[in-house]
């Protein structure tokens, strides 16, 4: 288990976080189904630094971005969401 | 190479007759073959040993990055069954099923295929109806599985505490008869005793680099012995296959993530089938060591890391040991993780890529030793003639373009909820 | 007091308290030891040597160790329910009334017929298994598998529940320093001085590692005395923490390091597992001694040597009469003072170096002893224990003679303990330089200090804990102090480096097939040879071809013989070969601490609604629905289950009913853009939908598949009530406010999950409004006033309370949600209003069977494969504006569709699980059954089911078939809804 820095809440238990996937922007509502395709369809599944999201359910209720080892699982940093890295 | 059998180990301990000798080369890798497979697991083994042994062809070279069977082969929970829902891996794990019994015989090495039997416990009545809709999809395939109440659920496996009792009550499970468990490190042992003496090579230690590619063909693989010319080349890197299929520019619809399993001490028998329970998701078999190995859900977020969580572990655990109360006081000897590859619909995908010559077996997530013996079978079949097996067909990896998805838990394409 | 029959016992020493005798039962004899024993020092004492057999040649094992790595004397602890198998004579802590038992053997430990597998020895060697037993096909499960299992597995399991209790401790702390030996109390002594939060561990009953084992002094008195008074000193400083009898098992990512405390003190509590989250980690875990491969080196008797110093100077425990001391390494010679000590005639040293290679400090020590430089033990005998020893010249130069003893002292050289190391995946070299002081991984804080980090000395050991007690501090900016350090007296008989002899010399086969590598698996230098010669050179693959390590001590002892053996055979250096990854625990847990409390009615948390003591009241029978409890339906005096859901049905049919709503997800949307915002979640139009109107709703997937439904109400322009279904209730969430937070910034929207704040009822039936009338006095509940899909919010007892007239059972239908501290007050209000109507609270089943009644989806149709036209639902769909799932749920080709089923003849029931098929076509499925009930209210049977969209009449007779069952059913496919198809009786 890890531990996760909420930028709201600060150091907290993995436990109260569910995992939300790679946090990669979706395509457009009025994109085609191919653009969606290719966006539900191909992953990076980088081995090494991952950008993903985490919701800090029983936290502060938000979702933040955080930037985690897939092999060390050391993690780097983590942010709101609409902050660049 | 020696036949093994009762007459040769009574020969070798009484000093006579040949000795056993290396149940697999350690060769040099030639500077090209017909086929290359990359990955020394039991897929990547079993590929090769039909390829040479059904279709004669046997200038094949299976490339493992570290010792063979040492991925997911080797980390396994040894489970085999058959008990999909869907039509697409239904068959294809039925066929997977049928062919366990005759393999070590065929291979000429015991892989301890033991059918004792798989119990797949329900807790309430939508679980119970689910499992009889799933029952009956098999039946009417001709694949065995039924569907029992408490009280026979009681007779099979004393040591299970069935009962109403909150918050989990057991009531019933689907049982499949010829289901059971195989030594899997043996799987990947014999097939590539089995290959080895068909002419395979087989290279240890050899890390592929890179995908050598040929106007639009594939053309050979970079290790770090150097490159190795091949027609055809066959991936089959449970946990890396992203890493790999990038190499020839495929994007694949793949995440990797642990998946964590544990031993406990020997005990002389005390359970008989391979039981899983749903509340959440934990299973137990009993290994013919005595050890309980038990397991249950990946653990949630992308990992290359082959390691679970001792917290995960007691959750696990806490499940087992509402359904196996004699559980509490036996003791974890060994826990370890594998990574698995897991699609955007849970199933695998088998078969050719955009990429000509180039094959890929990938995206088993946790189901991918069962499916060992006729992975293999299918997809020796599908390099060889060039025509994808039918058992296979509904496992393309086209199946993320046309939207012909076969998603067993309806989790959608959220690769950590498969 | 001397206890009788001690014939070990020392007259004086040990750190045992004579003056308190215990009593036990090992193999059914009553014998005695002291407070302060372990089963294996008191059945040492008692003059027990055979203590477990081997695992598969049945062999005599006794007591070979005094820790964790023991590999041979494993027993049974406890009887029926609280029979623990498996567990190591050296760590079970003696008590009075222990039963004990040896395991692995009939009819007795001493007299045990599995011997004869021995004889079968040759035909047994590693990889047996994998050549034979495969013919005929179905004899190795028949047959042979089942021989196997029932030889293998070491102890029976115990039966039933387990009466003991466990719990969990979370524990956040500066420093973790795990071990309590001289290096681990230097470094604690300094960080408590410096007031960090330090938690200090050690595995013993007693605090100072090896210095529990010596003789010797430091700063005057005893080692083990000054241990004991530096770890109170430390226990005593304000923010430090010291346990003992609690072993550091795991450690995960993140540093989060698991301890299993045994014995904790607290009244039932038998094991207490700590998770703590250090902000540093100190490894003072000391060294393992390693054993030495030779002919016949696992008889009883046979000890390390750092062991036998154990059992004199802990327990006040002679090993034996007659010593012989094995050594490949200085640190052996160390055993002969105490030896002396305890008055055990030493016959000789065996040193495998040659004398030139021995060093003069451990020549000093010998004296009068014979030395035997350059020579090897060729053979050992003895029934149930050692009684002579065969030695001879490593060349083979003389002959080899004869050594009485029944003590053979053992001593390989050291490993240091570094498996937690290993479990964050930290490649594990044997070799790593002095000074240790590694990460695990990147991120992670651990040093490493004393012999586990290869420092040697018992003097440099202490500095050793103090420099990195000193590191630590800077890391965390304090200052770091000059401590006065401890001084020892005498540095005799401390560990003295790397072992400069090999552990396996060259054996011939004969001796191979009785050199054993793994003691508990039985495996054999012979069997290590014939892998290599078989091809599983590869160090993991020889572990799992022979299972070497794989015994329940984990190859702690083992696996280094293992590994020596394959450099001996290939050449290879030592490193090259690489070692078996440490797999956590470091030493065996019990499941049982690792569950803590999460068992029984706390296997994980349940929810209860605000009505639930209503509930409970009117008699319902509660069942739990993923967390929730709820009731299935409240059978009044002498109904069936069955009866009491036809009621409660007829009832809402013909009168009036209510049902608990209050595991719905409930949302507030709030904001200038909530419409823009919930016309891109949901795919049906909202945007329009007017103030004080509802709507169904349903959300998509990004892929188009559905993922929910729901109703969506407009309280104002800018406040909507929206609700999911209890399943979905958490996911909708989260969902939604990704889509809020991630996807769409820039809308001014905010979401409240009020779920646990809002308590709500349906009331439904023809006599609803009558009802609500009477609940409501003062609010207008009239057609004109509230149409159906209008939604008003009015007071209740001093609060608010929302109205939507919205139906899910198809009767005219009211949900009232108010504040749940209310909903006392509702459910009386209502259940008083209702009664003259005949009202009744319907549960769960129900529910289900009006909602198939009128074919609504529910989740057994919502199964994340199907799309909205699949399910008949596929006009709700907006197509001129954008919304989430829009894009592929477009692409999607219907494969099925959603039909209502009756039984052909009207009176079979439809099986639930069913399979569609037509005419004699088996196999081919067009379909299954979802939800199949018999309808109280139509008086036949009725299902819901998915059908293929190709089925033509040509086809044959439809049939819901269940092999399973063995029911096969003719079944039409009716019109849905099967119940008020207009919808009159929800619109009056």
């Amino acid at each position: 288990m890890l531990i996760i820095s909420c930028p709201w809440c600060g150091e907290r238990d993995e436990s109260e976080f569910s995992y939300g996937g790679p946090a990669r922007p979706l395509p457009p509502l009025d994109a085609d189904a191919a653009a969606w395709r290719r966006a539900l369809y191909t992953r990076d599944n980088p081995k090494g630094w991952h950008e993903e999201l985490w919701f800090h359910g029983f936290g502060c209720r938000q979702w933040i971005v955080v930037s985690r080892h897939t092999v060390s699982q050391e993690i780097a940093d983590s942010r709101p969401p609409e902050t660049p890295p | 190479m020696a036949h093994y059998s009762f007459f040769h180990l009574v020969a070798t301990a009484l000093g006579l007759g040949p000795r056993s000798g290396p149940a697999f080369g350690r060769a040099v890798p030639r500077a090209r073959y017909d086929v290359a497979i990359v990955g020394g697991g039991g897929h990547g083994l079993a590929t090769a040993y039909y390829l040479a042994r059904e279709h004669g062809v046997s200038d094949v070279v299976v490339i493992e990055k570290g010792w063979l069977g040492g991925g997911n082969t080797g980390r396994n929970t040894t489970i085999v069954r058959a008990d999909y829902l869907l039509p697409g891996n239904l068959e294809f794990f039925g066929h997977a099923l049928s062919m366990w019994p005759d393999l070590s015989r065929e291979l000429n090495f015991n892989v301890m295929f033991s059918p004792r039997g798989y119990l797949d416990l329900a807790h309430s009545d939508g679980q119970l109806d689910h499992f009889v809709r799933r029952a009956n999809m098999l039946n009417l395939k001709g694949i065995q599985a039924r569907v029992v109440d408490p009280q026979t659920l009681r007779e099979l496996e004393p040591a299970l505490d069935v009962g109403s009792k909150p918050p989990v009550p057991v009531l019933g499970g689907l049982v499949q008869d010829g289901a059971g468990t195989a030594r899997h490190d043996a799987v990947a042992w014999g097939y590539a005793r089995g290959a080895h003496g068909l002419g395979v090579d087989i290279v240890q230690n050899c890390e592929v680099t890179g995908l050598r590619l040929e106007h639009g063909r594939i053309a050979g693989v970079e290790t770090s012995h150097g490159m190795i010319k091949a027609d055809k080349v066959v991936v089959s890197v449970a946990g890396h296959s992203s890493r790999l299929a990038a190499m020839a520019g495929i994007d694949l619809p793949i995440e990797t993530y642990a998946v964590q399993a544990f031993v406990s001490e020997p005990l002389k028998p005390v359970l008989k089938r391979v039981t899983n329970m749903n509340i959440g998701f934990a299973y137990a078999s009993q290994t013919d060591k005595g050890e309980i190995v038990m397991g249950g859900n990946l653990e949630p977020l992308a990992s290359y890391a082959q390691r679970g969580s001792v917290v995960r572990l007691g959750e696990t655990a806490s499940r087992l040991v509402h359904i196996m109360p004699f559980l509490s006081r036996v003791r974890l000897m060994r826990a370890w993780g594998g990574i698995a590859d897991v699609t955007a619909d849970g199933s695998a995908i088998v078969g050719p890529t955009p990429v000509g010559g180039l094959y890929l077996n990938a995206g088993w997530g946790y189901s991918g030793f069962k499916a060992t013996p006729a992975a293999g079978w299918c997809m020796a079949h599908t390099v060889a003639t060039g025509e994808v097996h039918p058992l296979i067909r509904p496992l393309g990896l086209e199946r993320f373009t046309t939207g012909a998805l076969l998603d067993e838990g309806g989790a959608g394409p959220y690769t950590w909820l498969h | 007091m001397t206890a009788a029959g001690h014939s070990r016992r020392l007259a004086k020493g040990g750190m045992i308290d004579r003056s308190r005798p215990l009593a036990f039962a090992f193999n059914g004899r009553t014998l005695s030891g002291y407070e302060g024993d372990t089963l294996a020092s008191a059945l040492m004492a008692n003059g027990v040597d055979v203590v477990a057999r081997s695992l598969k040649y049945h062999r005599p094992r006794g007591i070979m160790t005094d820790g964790p790595e023991e590999p041979n004397a494993v027993v049974t602890v406890g009887e029926g329910s609280s029979r623990t198998p498996n567990l190591k004579a050296t760590e079970v802590i003696l008590h009075d009334g222990l039963v004990t038992r040896s395991q692995n053997c009939w009819p007795s430990v001493n007299h045990d017929v599995g011997a004869v597998a021995g004889l079968a020895a040759p035909l047994l060697g590693a990889g047996f298994y994998y050549k034979t037993f495969m013919a005929p096909r179905g004899a190795w499960p028949g047959l042979y598998e089942r021989l196997i299992r029932r030889a293998a597995g070491l102890g029976r399991a115990p039966e039933g529940h387990d009466p003991d209790l466990y719990e969990h401790r979370h524990f956040h702390c500066d420093v973790l320093i795990v071990g309590a030996g001289p290096a681990g109390l230097a470094a604690a002594r300094v960080l408590a001085q410096a007031g960090l939060r330090l938690l200090l561990c050690d595995e013993r009953s007693r605090p100072g590692g090896s210095l529990t084992g010596t003789m010797q002094r430091i700063d005057g008195e005893p080692a083990s005395a000054w241990a004991r008074q530096t770890a109170a000193d430390i226990a005593a400083s304000p923010r430090a923490l010291v346990l003992l009898e609690t072993c550091a098992v795991w450690l995960g990512d993140h540093q989060l390091v698991a301890l299993v405390e045994r014995r904790p003190g607290e009244s039932g509590v038998a094991e207490r597992l700590w998770l703590v989250r250090p902000r540093h980690v100190v490894l003072a875990t000391g060294a393992i001694e390693r054993p030495l491969c030779f002919p016949g080196n696992d008889r009883p008797g046979i000890m390390l040597a750092s062991a036998t110093a154990a059992y004199i100077h802990r327990y006040g425990v002679a090993p034996g009469k007659r010593a012989v001391i094995h050594t490949n390494n200085d640190s052996g010679y160390g055993a002969l003072q105490h030896l002396r000590q305890a008055e055990i005639d030493v016959r000789a040293i065996i040193d495998t170096r040659p004398r030139e290679l021995i060093d003069e400090a451990a020549l000093r020590v010998v004296r009068d002893v014979d030395l035997l430089p350059g020579h090897r033990i060729v053979s050992t005998a003895g029934r149930h224990r050692l009684s002579r020893i065969r030695v001879g010249p490593a060349d083979g130069s003389r002959q080899a003679r004869v050594i009485d003893a029944d003590l053979l002292c053992v001593a390989g050289g050291w490993s240091p303990t570094r498996h937690l190391l290993g479990h964050r995946g930290g490649t594990v070299r044997r070799d790593e330089s002095k000074h240790a002081s590694s990460a695990a991984a990147p991120g992670d804080d651990v040093a490493i200090t004393g012999v586990a980090a290869w420092v040697t000395g018992l003097a440099a050991c202490l500095a050793d804990g103090a420099r990195v007690a000193g590191a630590v501090l800077k890391a965390l900016g304090r200052k770091v102090p000059a401590p006065r350090m401890p001084v020892p007296d005498d540095e005799t008989g401390t560990l003295s480096g790397e072992p400069n002899g090999p552990s396996c010399p060259t054996l011939d086969a004969r001796q191979q097939r009785k050199a054993f590598v793994d003691l508990q698996n039985d495996v054999t230098a012979h069997d290590v040879m014939r892998a290599l010669d078989e091809g599983y050179g590869a160090i993991e693959h020889l572990k799992r071809y022979t299972t070497s390590g794989m015994g329940t001590d984990q190859g702690k002892l083992g696996n280094v013989m293992a590994i020596d053996m394959v450099a001996e055979a290939t050449g290879m250096p030592v490193e090259k070969i690489g070692h078996t990854t440490f797999r956590p625990p470091y030493t065996p847990v019990t499941l049982g601490a690792l569950v803590g409390h999460a068992r029984g009615e706390r296997l994980f948390p349940t929810r209860e609604t605000p009505f639930h003591h209503r509930h409970l009241a009117r008699g319902a029978l509660m069942e739990l629905a993923g967390p929730w409890h709820y009731p299935k339906c409240y059978p009044r005096d002498g109904e069936s289950v069955d009866a009491a859901i036809e009621r409660e049905v007829r009832t809402v049919r013909s009168a009036v009913g209510f049902v608990d709503m209050s595991t719905l997800g409930k949302f507030e949307v709030v904001g200038p853009d909530s419409g823009i915002f919930l016309e891109r979640a949901y795919a049906n139009r909202l945007s329009t939908l007017a103030e004080g109107r509802c709507r169904y709703a349903l959300m998509l997937r990004e892929d188009g598949v559905v993922r929910d439904d729901g109703t969506v109400a407009r309280m104002a322009k800018d406040r909507w009530h929206v609700t999911a279904s209890t399943a979905h209730a958490d996911d909708v969430w989260r969902h939604l406010e990704r889509l809020r937070q991630v996807e769409w910034p820039e809308l001014d929207v905010l979401l409240v999950d009020v779920g646990e704040q809002r308590a709500g009822l349906a009331i439904a039936g023809p006599r609803a409004r009558d009802v609500l009338a009477a609940v409501l006095p003062d609010f207008d509940v009239s057609p004109e006033a509230l149409p159906f899909l209008g939604c008003r919010e009015i007071g209740f007892d001093g609060g608010r309370a929302r109205v939507f007239r919205i139906s899910y059972s198809g009767e005219l239908g009211f949900e009232v949600y108010v504040g749940a501290r209310h909903a006392d007050r509702l459910w009386d209000a209502v259940s008083e209003a209702g009664t003259p109507f005949g009202i009744a609270p319907y549960g769960v089943e129900a529910l289900d069977v009006m909602r198939i009644e009128k074919g609504h989806c529910a989740g057994s149709e919502f199964d994340g494969r199907t799309t909205a036209a699949e399910l008949g639902l596929g006009r709700m769909i907006k197509r001129d504006v954008p919304f989430l799932g829009h894009a592929l749920a477009c692409q999607h080709s219907i494969r099925q569709r959603l039909v209502g089923l009756v039984s052909a003849d009207r009176r079979t029931p439809i099986p639930r699980g069913a399979i569609l098929v037509a005419g004699m076509a088996r196999s081919r499925a067009l379909g299954h059954v979802t939800a199949a009930v018999v309808s109280p209210t139509l008086g036949h049977p009725i299902a819901l089911a998915m059908l293929q969209g190709s089925v033509s009449p040509g086809d044959g007779e439809l049939r819901a078939v269940s092999p399973v069952a063995g029911l096969d059913v003719a079944v039409e496919i009716g019109d849905l809804p099967f119940y008020d198809a207009d919808g009159a009786r929800m619109r009056a």
